[in-house]
């Protein structure tokens, strides 16, 4: 069955910069500066882009990071926690706009 | 994917020897573990492939005529081939350096006193495997209750003085992948492991060494099996890195299986591929050290040695 998802797509990210070369040099490079060790390590950055895939729910970025965690020695556990963090900011930002519900409800209301 | 030898074409590299400094013992199969990695279908169960007093006493006799730097022990489980003592007593008179490869457990069992005693007398420099700080991932890939039997035995060898400043006793651990994938780049991982294991146990060690699982014996099967073969295979090729040509471990050392015979490397010994690719020879047929510029035998699992910062 076609889908709009193919996990062989993945391994073709870099035919992104076909038509705009330039643009793409810059992205790769800043990507790869992004994930280097700095302030935080290698293993951290992957954990928090594990957790930040799961947020925008890209299934590339699942697949690359929940690689990527266990390449740079992260275990279930951990990275289960990361997907929590996810959820929870994700639930948290619904759930926080409920004020500006009662805001207005109470503007309303009598 | 490529022949790993095409590869090297592609590079413009032979794989040959220079000179060989270790000699690799391969005391036999049998362990106490069956480790799912284990690139030798190693277990409980591979009793008669264990080397006998005759191969033991043969194999000293060629590290004698040949001189060897290192001498590596490995298995299976070494702990558990009785002449081990005998090998560690004979070898340690002849070479500077002896390692004795350990799953620890095995090491560690309560029945061992005596080897602890021999060990740390001849200054052994012991290799132990110890695969991931978490112990689902470990106890996963090891078996249930290996974690917590490997830190007391790392407990035990701090405890007689391994792994601490100013006694001379070197504890290295080695990290395999708990799976189809590669492994933590090793100087991030040693770095890692030092302070979890100082922090939460208490432990000490010298050296940390990440080594990617080899496509081959049990792995391989459960490769196949779990449908992860061709893409870690794959993985594998891709992260060939010409540079880590230089240092693989088969170009200064070669190994002896449990029955005598020589091989380029324990993984080479594992798919029964002899020593140069030529005819299998028994070390009682051996006069010396393989010769430097001698071919090595290559095959599609070579690639885990080339991959990225390489096995060395």
């Amino acid at each position: 069955m076609e889908t709009y998802y193919n996990p062989a797509d993945l391994a073709r990210f870099e035919e992104i910069g076909k038509n705009a070369p330039d643009l793409a040099k810059k992205f790769f490079d800043y990507y790869a500066a992004v994930f280097a060790d700095g302030a935080l390590t290698e293993r951290e950055k992957s954990l928090i882009a594990l957790a930040v895939a799961h947020a925008v729910q890209c299934p590339y970025c699942i697949d690359a990071y929940t690689r990527a965690c266990l390449e740079k020695g992260s275990n279930l556990s951990e990275m289960t926690e990361a997907v929590h963090v996810a959820n929870a900011i994700r639930g948290g930002a619904s759930l926080v706009h409920g004020v500006q519900m009662r805001n207005i409800a109470e503007k309303i209301s009598f | 994917m490529d022949h790993f030898n095409k590869t090297l074409a592609a590079h413009d590299l032979q794989l040959t020897r220079r000179e060989t400094t270790t000699l690799q013992i391969n005391v036999g199969l049998l362990c106490n573990q069956t480790c799912r990695h284990c690139h030798l279908d190693a277990g409980p169960d591979r009793q008669q492939e264990n080397m006998n007093q005759k191969t033991a006493e043969a194999v000293v006799a060629y590290a004698q005529r040949s001189k060897f730097d290192t001498i590596d022990i490995t298995g299976g489980a070494p702990e558990l081939n009785p002449n081990l003592p005998y090998l560690i007593e004979s070898l340690s008179r002849i070479s500077s350096r002896i390692m004795l490869r350990s799953n620890l457990s095995a090491l560690n069992n309560g029945k061992n006193a005596r080897l602890m005693d021999l060990i740390s007398l001849h200054q052994v420099v012991i290799v132990a495997s110890f695969s991931s700080l978490d112990e689902s991932q470990a106890n996963g890939q090891r078996g249930d209750g290996v974690f917590q039997a490997s830190i007391k035995a790392l407990q035990k060898l701090n405890s007689i003085g391994y792994g601490q400043s100013g006694t001379g006793l070197e504890l290295n651990l080695v990290a395999n992948p708990t799976g189809a994938f590669l492994p933590v780049p090793q100087a991030q991982s040693e770095k890692r492991f030092r302070e979890v294991l100082h922090k939460k146990w208490g432990i000490e060690f010298n050296h940390l060494y990440s080594f990617a699982n080899v496509p081959i014996g049990r792995f391989r099967e459960w490769l196949k099996a779990s449908g992860n073969f061709d893409a870690y295979m794959k993985k594998l090729a891709n992260a060939f890195n010409p540079c880590a040509v230089d240092a693989v471990m088969c170009r200064a050392l070669v190994s002896v299986s449990w029955e005598g015979y020589l091989y380029d490397c324990d993984f080479n010994l594992a798919r029964s591929i002899p020593l140069g690719g030529c005819k299998r020879t028994h070390i009682l047929d051996m006069p010396g050290k393989p010769q430097p510029g001698n071919p090595i035998a290559t095959s599609d699992h070579c690639y885990t040695c080339t991959a990225g910062t390489g096995f060395t």
